[in-house]
């Protein structure tokens, strides 16, 4: 006999020996808080999309604004705020829309689509804000290169009495550039690599099953 | 939620609480994690309890949600390490019923299924459960065909474990 038909057999005579849940601990037990994944997905996400926002709001205040107008900037500010908020709301929007179709009773691989497609909504989100602290960054500096006063004694002069920036300095920008890109793209690696790991290893196995269909 | 389904689900879980049990005992190593997984269930059961229309038995409904939190939602809180004692509990074999030979051969196919990955897991325990192929096939996701070409290939490999 098939070693499982075999064990088929003893598989029903377990209940005897199975744990007892008495219905007052079912009560307690329903109202107690879930820590799925899905929960800790949602409140990663939700302190992203703060995140991101407090971070455009404090970096903008008066003497920002300031500087901002010597170097030529202000309405680039204003442009680049408005279509912050408007992305902000619309990946909201499709996050929020996603997470409310994410419901245990799918089948196991829809379920599990459902929750990394809802998790690639707010990874995108992160991308795009990667992308746009390295083009705002770049934008930045070129302009205060340009027209920043304090940046101006900074020049060095060429023989011919043209000016220019020295190496050093526009590689220690860019580093800094590239440095605080790297890091938060690092750390959304690292967390996202422990949090979904197991999901995505199990989403691939039962997909790669129907491949082979 | 409305105390009087509140209090219709609790009833019918407790009624049929040895499924989540069986789960639970499958996906967890040690005793902690076997209740932590088994609240989670029972918070996803409860939370989808309200769609539930009855045109399905309530254990076959749960087969579904429940399965999906041990392989999707449940995040284990530690890193877990089978132990003796669990599975002596968990997998107690009805001793007066076989004699030692047959006991030690079921223990150790219970431990072959433990090495399986979550999703062989889940085939194997609806298979025990005796569920159609179709049925395995709509829970999980997968064609029939697959299920059962899956299927296959679990034995095969619980084949291998059993004979290292």
């Amino acid at each position: 006999m098939d070693e499982l038909e075999f064990l088929k057999q003893d598989w029903k005579r377990q209940d005897a020996g199975l744990p007892v849940v008495s219905s007052d601990s079912l009560y307690s037990m329903i109202h107690k808080r879930s820590s799925s994944l899905m929960k800790w997905i949602l409140y990663i996400s939700i302190f992203e999309f703060i995140f991101w926002s407090v971070l455009n709001l404090v970096t903008v205040n008066a003497q920002t604004l300031e500087t901002l107008r010597e170097i030529h900037l202000f309405e680039f500010e204003i442009v680049i705020t408005i279509i912050q908020y408007l992305v902000l709301g619309g990946f909201i929007y499709c996050f929020y829309k996603n997470y409310r179709e994410v419901q245990t009773t799918d089948n196991t691989r829809k379920l599990m689509k459902k929750i990394l497609n809802t998790r690639r909504i707010v990874n995108i989100y992160v991308i795009y804000n990667l992308v746009m602290v390295f083009v705002i960054g770049i934008v930045v500096f070129t302009a205060a290169a340009l027209y920043d006063p304090a940046l101006q004694d900074l020049y060095l002069q060429n023989e011919d009495g043209s000016r220019y920036l020295p190496t050093s300095i526009v590689l220690i920008f860019a580093g800094a550039i590239a440095l605080f890109t790297l890091v938060i793209w690092l750390f959304y690696k690292l967390l996202y690599g422990i949090l979904l790991r197991r999901l995505k290893l199990n989403y691939k196995k039962l997909s790669k099953l129907e491949i082979e269909d | 939620m409305d105390p009087q389904l509140e209090k219709q689900f609790v009833t019918q879980l407790e009624a049929n609480q040895n499924v989540v049990h069986k789960i639970c005992r499958l996906y967890t190593h040690d005793r902690e994690s076997h209740n932590d997984l088994f609240q989670e269930i029972t918070i996803q059961l409860f939370k989808a309890y309200p769609k539930f229309r009855g045109d399905a038995k309530f254990s076959t409904w749960m087969y579904r949600v429940a399965l999906n939190t041990a392989i999707t939602l449940y995040r284990k809180k530690k890193r877990s390490v089978p132990t003796t004692d669990y599975d002596n509990v968990m997998f107690k074999i009805a001793s007066t019923e076989y004699d030692n030979t047959i006991e030690e051969q079921l223990k150790l196919m219970y431990a072959a299924i433990r090495q399986l990955n979550d999703i062989d897991k889940a085939l194997v325990f609806l298979y025990l459960e005796d569920k159609p192929y179709s049925e395995i096939s709509e829970t999980l996701g997968i064609s029939e065909v697959n299920a059962r070409v899956k299927m296959n290939r679990v034995k095969s490999k619980l084949k291998e474990l059993l004979n290292v």
